[in-house]
C-alpha cells in the first residue's frame, strides 16, 4: 500500500547572513493512513522546520527547499504544485496545530468566524452552514459550551480552551493527516494530559494520521505507534516506539531516555544531555553526535554513519551497529 | 464607556483652557499691537486710537483682560473680530464648514489611499513594486505641503486649464447653476486642493500601514491561517488588514492635527476661506479675538478627533472593548 506522507531526502535551510544554514538535512520519513508517528528531539534540531515545510508555509526567503527533495502526499510531490494548488492540501490532506495556542488564533476576530472561514475555504457552503459546522467542531474537540465559546474573542478563553480551538480550527477541513507541533508545551501539566488524551481520541475517530513532534519522549510513550528521533537536522534513528524507547538504538535515544524520568526510572537520572546542542552553522564532521557521545571513538568523527537497517522499519544512523562490542552499561 | 468620555470631555475643557492661556500670553508677547499701523495713519488722531484702545479694554492691565475674556468664553461669548467688525463666533461659523470640507476630502484620500497602498506594499514586501512605492512615498512624505500645492496648481490649474486656480465655487457662474450644478463646480473647486493636503498625508499613512502589516504578518495566526488553507486574499484582507489598522487608527487621531495645520498652507495657496485662512489674516491683522477663538476651535477639534480615534480603537480591538 502507499503511504499517505512520503517524505524523500527533505533538506531545508535558511539564508543568514553567515551564509547559508541547513536545518532539516536529507530527512526521509513514510507515514501511513491513521497512523501515528512521534517525532523526537532537543530544541534546535529542526522538527518545526520540517514541521511547516511539509506545507511550505515557511516564507521562502529566507528559507530555502532544495530542489532534490520530495514530499509526497498521496503520491502527489507537493513541492512541484503552484501555490493555488498547495492551498487546497493545506488544512484539507495535512493540517497543522502549533505550539502556542494564543498566537495561532487571530485576537481580533470570535474564534466561531476563524473556524468557519476554514470551513469555507475547504466547501461549499454558506456562511450559516459552515458557523453551525464551527459549533460542531467546537463541541467535537470537548468544549462545553460550544454555541457561547463560538461568540467568543481568543482573549476570552483559558490556555486549554483556545488550544482546543486551535485544533477545532485544524479539523475545519477533514484533514488526513494532522501535524502537531509540540502541541502541549505551552500548558501546565493537567492540560497537557488532557489535550494529549483529546489528539489520540480524535485520531481514532476520524482515522487521521498524526505527526506528533516534541521534544517529551513521554508524550511519545502515551500515544505514538512509531518513533523517530531527530539530532541536528539528521533523522539518527527510528522504529516502532516498543523497539525504540525499550532497546534505543541510537546513544542519543539513551541519553533522551535518560534524561526523562517519567520512562526511566532506575539508573541515574540526568537532568539533561551534557553537552551544548551544535550550531547549525557548523555542523560536526562525522557524527554530528560526536562530541557529546558517550561511545564515540576516531572514525564517529571523521565518517558519517549512514541509515543502518536491523529488522524492516527499524534504522540507526550510528556505527555502534557494525561494532556492538563498544556499547557497554 | 461613558465615564470615559466623560472623562475625556473634562481633559479637553482643560486642555483648551490651556491653550486659551498660552496663546494669549504669546499673543501679547509678540511684538506689534492693532493699533500699530493705525498709528502711522495721518488721518486717524492719537486721541481717537487711544478711544478705540479703550473701547476694546485694551487700556486694562493683562490679567483684567485675560480674565474677562475667559469669563465670556465660558458663556460661549468669543468677543467681535478687531479686523472683521463682527462676532467672531460668526465669523468662525464661515470658514468652519469649508475647512471641515476640506479635512474630510483629504482624511478620505488619506487614509482610503495610504491603507490600500501600504497594505499592497506590506503583503508584497520586498518586490519591486514594493520598492517603486517606497520611493515614491518617500518622496511624497517629504514634499512641503504648500510646495505641493503650488506646482499641482502651475501644472492642472496654469497649464492643463483643467481645475480653478482658487476658491470654493466659481464666482460668476456659481448663482446661475442647477443644484447637481452647484454640488460639480464645489467638487470642482475641492479637488486640488484636497489631493494636496491627502496626498501628502496619504504617503505618512501608506508607510505607516506598510510597517504595521509587516509587523502582523510575522505573527503566528497569519502561519496558522495560512495552514489552514485560506487564500492569500482572504489572510490579506480579513487577518493582516484587521490586525494592521489597529495602529492606524492610532495615527489617525495624530493625522488630525497635522491636517490642521496643512490645510493653514494649503488654504492659502489655493485662497480656499477656511480656518486656516481666517486664522493666517487674524494673526497677521494682530486680530486677538479672532486668533484666540480659532486656537480655540481648533484645539477643541485636536482633543474630538483624538477622542474619536481612541472610541475606534475600543470598536475595533476586542481586547480593550470590555474594559471600563
Ligand atoms: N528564519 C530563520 N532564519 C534562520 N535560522 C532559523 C530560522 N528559523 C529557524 N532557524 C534555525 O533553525 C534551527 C531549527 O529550528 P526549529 O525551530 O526547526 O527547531 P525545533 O526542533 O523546532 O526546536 P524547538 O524545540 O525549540 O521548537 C534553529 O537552530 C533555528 O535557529
Ligand atoms: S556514530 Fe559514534 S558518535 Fe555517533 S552516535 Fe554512534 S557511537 Fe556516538
Ligand atoms: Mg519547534
Amino acid at each position: 500500500m502507499n503511504p499517505l506522507l512520503s517524505v524523500r531526502e527533505l533538506t531545508v535551510g535558511f539564508e543568514t547572513p553567515k551564509g547559508p544554514v541547513r536545518v532539516v538535512d536529507g530527512v526521509s520519513l513514510e507515514l501511513a493512513e491513521g497512523e501515528t508517528l512521534g517525532l523526537v528531539g532537543e530544541s534546535g534540531s529542526g522538527k518545526s522546520t520540517l514541521a511547516l515545510s511539509l506545507g511550505r508555509l515557511l516564507d521562502e526567503p529566507p528559507a530555502f527547499i532544495d530542489p532534490g527533495s520530495r514530499i509526497e502526499y498521496a503520491g502527489v510531490n507537493l513541492l512541484a504544485l503552484d501555490p493555488e494548488r498547495l492551498r487546497t492540501y493545506r488544512g484539507k490532506a495535512i493540517a497543522w496545530i502549533f505550539q502556542d495556542p494564543a498566537s495561532s488564533l487571530d485576537p481580533v476576530i470570535k474564534v466561531g468566524h476563524q473556524i468557519a472561514e476554514a470551513v469555507c475555504a475547504h466547501s461549499d457552503v454558506g456562511r450559516k452552514a459552515a458557523w453551525n459546522r464551527a459549533v460542531e467542531l467546537l463541541a467535537l474537540v470537548g468544549l462545553n459550551d460550544p454555541r457561547d465559546a463560538a461568540h467568543c474573542y481568543p482573549h476570552q478563553l483559558s490556555g486549554g480552551m483556545r488550544q482546543r480551538v486551535a485544533i477545532a480550527a485544524a479539523l475545519a477541513g477533514e484533514p488526513k493527516l494532522l501535524v502537531a507541533d509540540e502541541p502541549t508545551t505551552a500548558l501546565d501539566v493537567t492540560l497537557q494530559a488532557q489535550i494529549l488524551a483529546l489528539l489520540g481520541d480524535l485520531r481514532e475517530r476520524l482515522g487521521m494520521a498524526l505527526l506528533l513532534i516534541t521534544h517529551d519522549l513521554g508524550v511519545v510513550a502515551d500515544i505514538a505507534d512509531r518513533v523517530a528521533v531527530m539530532y541536528a537536522g539528521r533523522l539518527v534513528e527510528e522504529g516502532g516506539k516498543e523497539q525504540v524507547l525499550k532497546q534505543p538504538a541510537h546513544p542519543y535515544t539513551e541519553a533522551l531516555l535518560r534524561a526523562t524520568p517519567r520512562l526511566h526510572r532506575t539508573g541515574p537520572r540526568l537532568p539533561a544531555i551534557p553537552g551544548a546542542a551544535p550550531d547549525p552553522t557548523s555542523w560536526p564532521s562525522g557524527c554530528r553526535f560526536h562530541p557529546r557521545c558517550r561511545y564515540a571513538w576516531d572514525r564517529c568523527s571523521s565518517e558519517e554513519p549512514s541509515q543502518l537497517s536491523g529488522e524492516t522499519g527499524r534504522w540507526v544512523r550510528c556505527w555502534l551497529a557494525t561494532e556492538p562490542q563498544r556499547r557497554r552499561g | 464607556m461613558i465615564a470615559f468620555v466623560t472623562r475625556r470631555l473634562a481633559q479637553a475643557l482643560l486642555i483648551a483652557l490651556g491653550v486659551v492661556t498660552l496663546t494669549f500670553i504669546l499673543l501679547h508677547a509678540a511684538p506689534g499691537d492693532p493699533f500699530a499701523a493705525a498709528a502711522e495713519s495721518p488721518y486717524l488722531s492719537p486721541q481717537a486710537i487711544e478711544q478705540a484702545r479703550r473701547n476694546y479694554g485694551l487700556d486694562r492691565p493683562l490679567w483684567v483682560q485675560y480674565l474677562r475674556y475667559v469669563g465670556n468664553l465660558a458663556r460661549g461669548d468669543m468677543g467681535v473680530s478687531f479686523s472683521l467688525h463682527r462676532p467672531v463666533s460668526e465669523a468662525l461659523l464661515d470658514a468652519l464648514p469649508n475647512t471641515l470640507l476640506l479635512a474630510a476630502a483629504a482624511l478620505i484620500l488619506d487614509f482610503g489611499l495610504g491603507i490600500t497602498v501600504g497594505t499592497l506594499q506590506g503583503m508584497r514586501a520586498g518586490t519591486r513594486l514594493d520598492r517603486t512605492l517606497s520611493i515614491v512615498t518617500l518622496a511624497l512624505f517629504s514634499t512641503p505641503v504648500f510646495w505641493l500645492g503650488l506646482m499641482l496648481l502651475l501644472v492642472f490649474s496654469q497649464t492643463l486649464g483643467l481645475f480653478p486656480v482658487g476658491g470654493v465655487t466659481d464666482p460668476v457662474l456659481y448663482p446661475s447653476l442647477s443644484p447637481l450644478g452647484k454640488l460639480l463646480d464645489r467638487l470642482w473647486h475641492l479637488c486640488l486642493p484636497a489631493w494636496t493636503l491627502g496626498l501628502v498625508g496619504a504617503a505618512g499613512t501608506a508607510r505607516y500601514q506598510r510597517a504595521a502589516i509587516l509587523e502582523v504578518v510575522r505573527q503566528d495566526f497569519i502561519r496558522a491561517a495560512r495552514a489552514r488553507g485560506l487564500s492569500e486574499r482572504a489572510v490579506a484582507m480579513r487577518h493582516a488588514l484587521r490586525n494592521a489598522l489597529l495602529p492606524t487608527i492610532t495615527l489617525f487621531g495624530l493625522t488630525f492635527p497635522v491636517l490642521l495645520s496643512g490645510a493653514v498652507l494649503v488654504e492659502t495657496v489655493f485662497s480656499w476661506p477656511g480656518m486656516g485662512k481666517l486664522t493666517v489674516d487674524a494673526v497677521l491683522r494682530r486680530d486677538y479675538p479672532l486668533v484666540l477663538g480659532a486656537t480655540v476651535l481648533a484645539a477643541l477639534m485636536v482633543v474630538l478627533g483624538n477622542l474619536l480615534a481612541d472610541l475606534a480603537y475600543r470598536v475595533a480591538d476586542p481586547r480593550t472593548r470590555e474594559e471600563r
